[in-house]
């Protein structure tokens, strides 16, 4: 109780022999990597050497440079083909070293599932499943009958005040309208619209077609 | 690699004194401390030696005739360390780890790199960490290894990690959980 | 084995000590109330009861010390041991009763031990043979040297313990002459005035002349300021402008007529007055310690915008060319630019053994 502060729970990670001995394959092939890298450097300045020579015209020279400059070349060759070789062997450690930790956890998974298959019989799921079905059938058959039933009369006086309450709030399209208006508003607007054929006449003949 | 662009100061012949009032005095190390770090993040520099950084274009400006002297040089360095930015790696021969960068920033940033190229749970070797083509836009590209052992084992100490040497070998490697 | 002699000696001077214990080369017992008798030529222990005796000379013993590794508790209390170192190689203790006892003892028997080698230095110098040419008298030259020194360093040994009285002393009549200062002048002249006479025969400052002029002296260091202004006018400007001011008081000792002198520190309670007083003097303490009067009116403040300006204009400045701008001998132009750096206001840059300032950029 009251204590300061808990230790901090660090893990400690483990390196294995199996593990010294992966990283040393992986040394290798950097040194690979390297002696390579000094080869080509070294190639470079052959070349340049060469090109020196031919422009000074020393061409015993420079075939001796060409000739050291093709051994060079193989030596590269060489090592870049064992360090692919060193990390196919790597990444084949990788795969099998995914594959061995894929099949412990499957190899678990498959003890968990059955540990929990345990608890249950196939005979006492299909009970269950009756048991289920037979309980949803009786609750149908409530709502249905408590659904049929109702407390309520719908009255006809009800029913007609609904359709006066529609057609007051909704009036039907205005036939009617027409009759009520005077006959000279109807010649003057004749003679407007009259008018107004001519006004667009002339226009059309004024305006460029 | 663009060329540095050297502060104000460094144009400032009195920069180049040290200052006998003290209160000027730790301002000028100050910038010269900023000086040297900004100088070696620029150009990826992650050690120093004492006595040939004195003689270099750092603390000499040839534009103005001046210099700093050695026990100027030899002030700003013990500043950096006392402030936590430097550390002795053999004080016999002065010669400096610059963290322009400290040992915990890195840490974090190498983890990152780790955690998001799905290199958990692998062996990786320093030389793989330092100078191969996965980390090479990357800040820790080329760093020291003294300095990389020191981030790796910020993270060791935090338990993400483990750094080990081979059987027949003794260059490192480390493991991450 | 115990001689018992007479004490033939009861007639010479000396004194007695009660000791508490006796421990020599012979005896290890405990002795009753044993005595010790000294005098110049001897030193007798004794047991009252049993009439034991034992007599060393004085000329025999080489030197006395406290044996402090010897410390002992007897009868439940602390008590220090003395040491009697014999030239024959043996050795005497001695625990005395009271601590007073003890420091006295030793210091009269180291006297009396000094006297006796003193008298056989004298003898043996009287009896080496005499014109041995040069190095015989070369001999006596050293040994009379020596002598003396010997003689002065005990001279002064003894006048230490008498300075460390005078000490508390002086304190004592200081604290009286605070208290007195703030007390009425005039009252009880008579015992102010024989108060004062013994202050000054111990060296006290002399306070005559303040308490004349008031109790703090303000008048006293005005006028005096005055004074020194009339008397340094002079030789300031023949010397530059500038004077230490341990010349300016011997100026002002040997202007000074009267028998009257005047403290240092008075001088510089004076001079600290210049300002107030609108007099041209500037006193200037420079980074040695050393402090200087300087002819001028001056404001630190001042000179340091003044010189501010100066390198602001020429970007740089050397202390060579300020000294040729303001016309001010070379060393006070240093000390001002160095002030200046001091403040913060200028930097220096050094170069092949010169020293350029510019202004300070950093803040």
């Amino acid at each position: 109780m009251g204590c300061g502060f808990s230790r901090q729970h660090v893990v400690k990670t483990n390196v294995s022999s199996f593990d010294r001995e992966l990283l040393d394959l992986k040394i290798q092939r950097d040194s690979l990597q390297q002696y390579e890298q000094r080869l080509s450097d070294s190639l470079k300045n052959y070349i340049k050497l060469a090109r020196r020579l031919v422009a000074e015209n020393q061409r015993q020279q420079a075939l001796v440079v060409l000739q050291v400059k093709h051994a060079l070349q193989k030596s590269i060759e060489k090592a870049q083909n064992m360090r692919f070789n060193l990390e196919q062997v790597l990444s084949e450690i990788e795969l099998k070293q995914i594959e061995t930790d894929y099949v412990l956890k499957l190899r678990t998974g498959t003890k968990l599932l059955q540990s929990i298959q345990k608890t249950l019989s196939i005979e006492e799921i299909e009970h269950l499943l009756e048991e289920t079905k037979e309980a949803i059938e009786f609750q149908n058959k409530v709502t249905e009958v408590l659904g049929s039933f109702s407390l309520m009369e719908i009255d006809e006086s009800c029913e007609e005040e609904l359709e006066q309450l529609e057609t007051a709030m909704f009036p039907p399209v205005p036939k009617r309208l027409e009759k009520t208006m005077t006959p000279q508003v109807t010649e003057n607007m004749q003679v407007k619209s009259e008018t107004a054929k001519e006004y667009s006449k002339q226009e059309s003949i004024l305006l460029p077609s | 690699m663009t060329v540095f662009r050297y502060p104000p100061f460094y144009s400032y012949p009195p920069s180049f004194t040290l200052q006998p009032v003290k209160a000027t005095r730790e301002k000028q190390l100050k910038l010269w401390c900023d000086l040297v770090l900004s100088y070696c993040k620029h150009y990826k520099i992650f050690k120093l030696s004492v006595t040939d950084s004195a003689n270099s274009s750092l603390f000499a400006n040839t534009a103005i005739d001046r210099k700093l002297s050695l026990a100027a040089v030899e002030e700003v360095f013990s500043r950096l360390v006392s402030m936590g930015y430097g550390e002795w790696l053999n004080k016999e021969a002065n010669v400096c780890l610059i963290y322009w960068r400290r040992p915990y920033e890195w840490a974090e940033i190498i983890y990152d790199w780790v955690e998001r190229s799905g290199k958990r749970k692998s062996i990786l070797t320093f030389y793989e960490i330092r100078f191969s083509e996965d980390t090479a836009e990357f800040e820790f590209h080329g760093i020291d290894p003294e300095l990389l052992l020191r981030s790796l084992q910020v993270l060791e100490s935090q338990g993400k990690c483990a750094v080990f040497e081979g059987k027949t070998n003794d260059d490192l490697g480390v493991k991450f959980r | 084995m115990f001689n018992k002699l007479k004490l033939r000696d009861s007639s010479l001077d000396g004194v007695r000590f009660k000791l508490s214990t006796v421990i020599t080369k012979e005896t290890r017992e405990k002795l009753d109330n044993p005595e010790c008798f000294l005098s110049t030529e001897q030193l007798n222990l004794l047991d009252p009861s049993r009439g034991l005796y034992l007599r060393y000379s004085v000329s025999n013993i080489s030197h006395v010390c406290l044996d402090k590794k010897r410390e002992k508790k007897f009868f439940s209390r602390l008590v220090s041991v003395v040491r009697i170192q014999l030239t024959n190689g043996e050795h005497v203790l001695l625990g005395f009763r009271h601590d007073s006892d003890q420091s006295v003892f030793i210091q009269k028997l180291e006297q009396y031990i000094r006297q006796h080698k003193q008298k056989k230095t004298n003898e043996t110098s009287q009896t080496s043979p005499k014109g041995v040419g040069v190095a015989g008298i070369m001999q006596t030259r050293k040994e009379q040297v020596q002598q003396r020194e010997e003689q002065l360093q005990n001279a002064f040994k003894d006048l230490e313990s008498l300075m460390s009285q005078v000490k508390g002393l002086v304190e004592l009549a200081q604290k009286y002459q605070g208290s007195l200062l703030e007390s009425k002048v005039g009252e009880d002249m008579k015992e102010v005035v024989e108060f004062r006479n013994m202050a000054a025969s111990l060296g006290v400052e002399n306070p005559v002349t303040r308490a004349q002029l008031g109790g703090h002296g303000n008048e006293f260091h005005r006028q005096l300021a005055m004074e020194v202004y009339r008397t340094i006018e002079k030789p300031l400007r023949k010397n530059g402008g500038m004077m230490n001011l341990i010349d300016v008081y011997c100026w002002l000792i040997r202007a000074r007529t009267t028998t009257e002198l005047v403290s240092p520190d008075d001088l510089l309670a004076a001079c600290e007055m210049f300002g107030k007083l609108h007099i041209p003097i500037h006193l200037s303490r420079l980074e040695s310690g050393v402090i200087i009067l300087e002819a001028g009116f001056m404001n630190d403040d001042e000179i340091a915008k003044k010189i501010l300006e100066i390198v602001q204009s020429k970007a740089s400045l050397n202390a060579v060319e300020y000294a040729s701008l303001v016309n001010i001998p070379l060393l006070r132009a240093v000390s001002r630019l160095e002030f200046c750096e001091q403040m913060g206001f200028l930097c220096r840059d050094e170069f092949e053994e010169n020293i350029r300032f510019f202004p300070n950029l950093y803040f």
